[in-house]
């Protein structure tokens, strides 16, 4: 039961975020019918569930809750902000109530829910209907009913069209009495038989208030298949008669063979023996148009429909999806990449025996392993459309704290990223909202007083920039003052009095331990972390974060992230005995380039297709001593715009490289993003380009 | 830290520039030939750097460096010892360079010495005890902590006192 | 064959608990389930299959129980096949409305194990 209640949790979770979802559109158009019974729906739905999983607690709550939406939609109550405001506080507290219901401080919640939703209802609460189960028709059905003679014999081969004749059986026994009588006349000697074949045959009397067609009906998929015949003997129930049942059971009717001749002799000869019965209750013919049912051949009706069936099923069958636990997804991304580095063994065995069969095959493999890379991946990528909704609900609550107006747009949400980072990335957006919504978006008189409109507004976007995924989060509110900024880092010793900074630089002192620019920390912003824990937390899943903004225009915050965490395109290089991978999406060009070229240049800078270029040797960044080669490669990477250039000793391949961590012992070591091994075990290990750059710069001007 | 009742524990030995050390075998996973080794720039110096153990990346420490001797060329006789450290509460594989692996023995906790009687030369918070065993001591090392703290095992300034 | 090993029911609800829940309780009755998240979902479980019991929500994104059900009871080999509508709806509408459209039984959610085998068992022939 433990493990139902888990996963209940997890769906009740589900719930209750469309819940807020809902609600909070409910605020922007109050006169939705559809949002009233989407959120009476879901309180229905939880009140249900939550019972069946011992959830009592949440259960009676949004019992009356679903009261309060249940007068609304009919017209008894109408929508206000604080109807929504407690219904937004119960979903909270429905989340608590999920995760325990006999916590003290939560039934104290409970208790002040339960009044605040009395008063609203006047302690009216809808009346369940008492029964808990009702089965139709149990009531039998009485009087007459028409008894009909059935031939059913199915072609030798049924069983291979994936027929069973039973389930025929089967159905007809559902429409009524029956009683069936099996000929095994035609099966042959042992020595003959073939066990696929069927070799059997039925006659039935069956009794039913439904209809010939809806005999006709249960033969419909084997119709084509098998030899039928269906006579009406009765308007009256015959399998009542103890006479016609003792002609049934003994041998008094007797079928001579399963042929259409045959059995219309078989059925004249009922007919005649319930003549001597009781000559009024009997009917030779069938009530449908035609005397006889044939149904052999079969209708060209009957064929059109069927294929029309299952186009339409296909379609349908076309739109579902399926929830999986992540451990499973982790775990099949794991093996995933055990298998891109096993592929990585594969390759180089089979560069080292030249023998074209393994060669065809490894490729192929290479192939399947890479679509099933790029399909796992599919899989663990979630839309940002799944955290959105926390942050609306964010942006509402501190709106109403701060006495501020504001729209929160929300733009590109179904962008996807890697559950992983979606994970991550919710506590630094959330800040990042937090902060434009309190020192960003002035309050509404100043902002009439600056003509601005009175309504802030707060745009989160979401869109692919290459392997990457941009989150920009910006508001018209007043911007920052670089000045501001720079003579509160002085004050506080961060910076040299005289330093000089570019405006990047100038912003991203803003992500240094300590600062704030806010005259005082407010709740809002002082609640939780830092920017400089923003700006690691987005460095942690090797993101990174940007500032642009103008005074009383507005601050945007760019957090640029990688699609996912594990496996990565890269280009593998030497530099000594080292490899490295460094990422193809930074990767511009590669360049031969003389050694001795490298050691007359002036000022660190090459000209490459008439471009003049910064460069790093990684020889002399990484202290890599032994002898350079006499012609080195130079590889020009983007960063932030601008071409930059390392210097490696050469280029082997394009690699795919799944990242393996170095593990907490070089977690300080931001220049490498991990490392990844190669198919003859080796570690290489990944650049983080950017990084890099930042880092032997800061080396350069230190020098 | 000694326990009072007496318990029977093993223990790894192992030779680093003519000292004997041992860990408790609780927290050696294995014990490795030295393979292809990758350097990793940038890093502190008795960080070696790291190996491909079955497909996940190991961090090899320099166990000499870390202890504070000179450092030597690999012999036949180096291996690395896979440990399993607790950081910041958790798990963490690291593989330590020794120069000879020697055995594994058992000892109760009541022959476990104090530190105090190594002199001042290690560290004492990185020494659990010492033991001595056929007329060596060999000195029982603090896993989690000497592999995890930047300091190195060598006292560098004298004036640490070694209490318990 | 395997089919006549056990006996085959469709169990459609959107809450992956509740449909864990049902297919449980219908194995201990020797019941094996194919689950569907919702209606439309469920729709390609009726190919021609035999089923012993179908088993849906009320309430579902795609395709609701209602529509579900007159869609099964559409299909001519199922027009026999008992249907028991899971539902916390309860209001006498809702009932005729799913007798209407053909379900077999209705069982209001929350329910007990007791009384969900003993309907099952009444309509698992």
């Amino acid at each position: 039961m433990d493990q139902f209640r888990e996963d209940y949790v997890e769906d009740a979770k589900d719930l209750i975020n469309s819940l807020e979802q809902a609600l909070l559109q409910l605020e922007s158009s109050p006169d939705n019918p559809e949002l009233i019974e989407e959120v009476f729906r879901i309180m229905h739905t939880l009140k249900g569930t939550a019972a069946m999983f011992g959830f009592d607690v949440i259960s009676e709550l949004t019992h009356e809750l679903e009261t309060i939406y249940d007068m609304i939609r009919n017209g008894e109550l109408a929508l206000s902000t604080e109807i929504v405001n407690i219904t937004l506080d119960c979903s909270d507290l429905l989340k608590d109530l999920l995760e325990s219901e006999d916590n003290p401080e939560l039934m104290l919640r409970v208790q002040t829910a339960h009044e605040k939703i009395k008063k609203i209802t006047n302690g009216t609460v809808i009346e369940d209907n008492k029964q808990d189960v009702v089965i139709f028709g149990e009531e039998k059905k009485e009087g007459d009913q028409p008894t009909y003679y059935i031939l059913f014999k199915p072609d030798n081969d049924i069983f291979l069209s994936g027929n069973n004749p039973f389930f025929q059986l089967e159905d007809l026994t559902a429409l009524g009495e029956t009683k069936v009588v099996t000929h095994f006349s035609e099966v042959p000697g042992l020595t003959e038989i073939d066990p696929e074949l069927c070799y059997t045959f039925w006659e039935i009397y069956l009794t039913t208030k439904e209809s010939v067609k809806a005999i006709e009906d249960v033969f419909l998929f084997v119709q084509a298949r098998c030899f039928l015949k269906i006579h009406k003997l009765s308007e009256a129930n015959l399998l009542v008669d103890s006479q016609f049942l003792h002609a049934v059971e003994s041998d008094e009717f007797i079928l001579e063979s399963p042929t259409t001749e045959a059995v219309e002799a078989h059925v004249e000869y009922i007919n005649q023996f319930l003549n001597t019965l009781e000559p009024s209750a009997v009917e030779t013919v069938i009530e449908a148009p035609q005397p006889e049912i044939e149904i052999t051949q079969p209708k060209v009706e009957v064929k059109n429909v069927a294929p029309k069936e299952t186009t339409k099923r296909k379609e349908i069958g076309g739109i579902k999806s399926v929830k999986i636990a992540t451990n499973k997804l982790d775990n099949l991304m794991n093996l995933v990449s055990e298998l891109v580095i096993t592929q990585a063994r594969l390759n180089l065995y089979t560069e080292q025996n030249n023998t074209p069969e393994l060669l065809e095959i490894s490729e192929n493999i290479e192939k399947i392993s890479r679509q099933l890379r790029d399909s796992t991946f599919d899989l663990c990528l979630i839309p940002i459309d799944e955290i959105v909704v926390q942050f609306k609900r964010l942006v509402r609550d501190l709106a109403h704290e701060l006495n501020k107006e504001i729209e929160f747009i929300t733009l590109g949400t179904q962008t996807a990223l890697d559950k992983t980072i979606i994970e991550r990335i919710t506590d630094p957006i959330m800040h990042l909202l937090r902060n434009s919504l309190d020192h960003g978006i002035e309050l509404p008189e100043e902002r009439e007083a600056k003509g601005k409109n009175k309504q802030g507004k707060i745009t989160l976007d979401a869109f692919y920039s290459g392997t990457y995924v941009h989150i920009k989060i910006s508001d018209d509110g007043k911007g920052i003052d670089k000045n501001k900024i720079k003579a509160k880092a002085i004050e506080k010793g961060l910076i040299p009095r005289d330093a000089v900074l570019t405006d990047k630089e100038t912003y991203d002192l803003i992500f240094l331990p300590g600062f704030s620019t806010a005259k005082e920390v407010t709740e809002v912003s002082g609640r939780g972390v830092g920017m400089d824990v923003v700006k690691r937390k987005i460095a942690e899943i090797r993101g990174d974060v940007l500032i642009e903004s103008e005074v009383d225009k507005g601050t945007s915050f760019t957090i640029k992230l990688p699609l996912t965490l594990s496996i990565i395109d890269g280009l593998l290089v030497k530099v000594g005995d080292t490899f490295f991978i460094i990422p193809l999406s930074f990767i511009e060009k590669c360049h031969e380039i003389e050694a001795k070229k490298l050691q007359t240049v002036f000022n660190n800078s090459v000209v490459l297709d008439g471009e003049k270029i910064p460069f790093f040797n990684l020889r002399e960044q990484f202290n890599i001593l032994d002898e350079a080669p006499a012609v080195q490669q130079i590889i020009t990477v983007n960063y932030e715009g601008t071409k930059v250039g390392f210097v490696v000793d050469s280029v082997v391949d394009e690699y795919q490289a799944v990242l393996k961590p170095l593990g907490k012992m070089y977690q300080d070591l931001d220049i490498i993003s991990g490392g990844t091994i190669l198919g003859d075990g080796t570690v290489a290990l990944v650049i983080d380009t950017g990084k890099a750059i930042e880092h032997f710069t800061k080396n350069l001007t230190q020098a | 830290m000694i326990n009072d009742t007496i318990i029977t524990q093993s223990f790894l030995s192992f030779s680093l520039g003519g000292e004997i050390f041992a860990a408790n075998v609780a927290k050696v996973k294995e014990i490795l030939e030295v393979t292809k080794l990758t350097k990793v720039p940038k890093s502190p110096d008795y960080l070696k750097g790291v190996i491909n153990l079955r497909g996940t990346v190991l961090p090899v420490i320099d166990t000499r460096v870390k202890f504070g001797f000179p450092e030597t060329e690999d012999t036949v006789d180096t291996c690395i010892i896979v440990l399993t450290l607790v950081i910041d509460g958790d798990e963490v594989s690291v593989g330590a360079l020794v120069d000879t692996v020697s055995e594994v023995f058992e000892t109760n906790s009541e022959e476990i010495l104090p530190p105090v009687s190594i002199g001042n030369k290690f560290r004492s918070d990185f020494i659990e005890g010492l033991i001595k065993l056929d007329d060596q001591f060999i000195m029982l090392l603090d896993v989690d902590k000497v592999f995890t703290d930047e300091e190195l095992l060598v006292v560098k300034e004298t004036g640490e006192e070694t209490t318990i | 064959m395997q089919k006549d090993l056990y006996k085959q029911a469709v169990v459609v609800d959107d809450f992956d608990s509740v449909r864990k829940i049902v297919s449980f309780q219908l194995e201990n009755l020797g019941c094996k389930s194919n689950l569907a998240v919702d209606g439309e979902d469920a729709l390609r479980y009726f190919d021609g299959r035999k089923y012993d019991l179908v088993i849906t929500d009320l309430n579902m994104p795609k395709l609701d129980g209602i529509s579900l059900i007159k869609m099964i009871r559409a299909l001519p080999s199922y027009r026999f096949v008992p249907i028991i509508l899971l539902t916390t709806e309860s209001r006498e509408r809702i009932i005729d409305t799913a007798k209407e459209a053909g379900a077999t039984a209705w069982i209001k959610k929350p329910f007990t194990v007791d009384s969900f085998v003993n309907t099952v068992n009444k309509l698992l022939r």
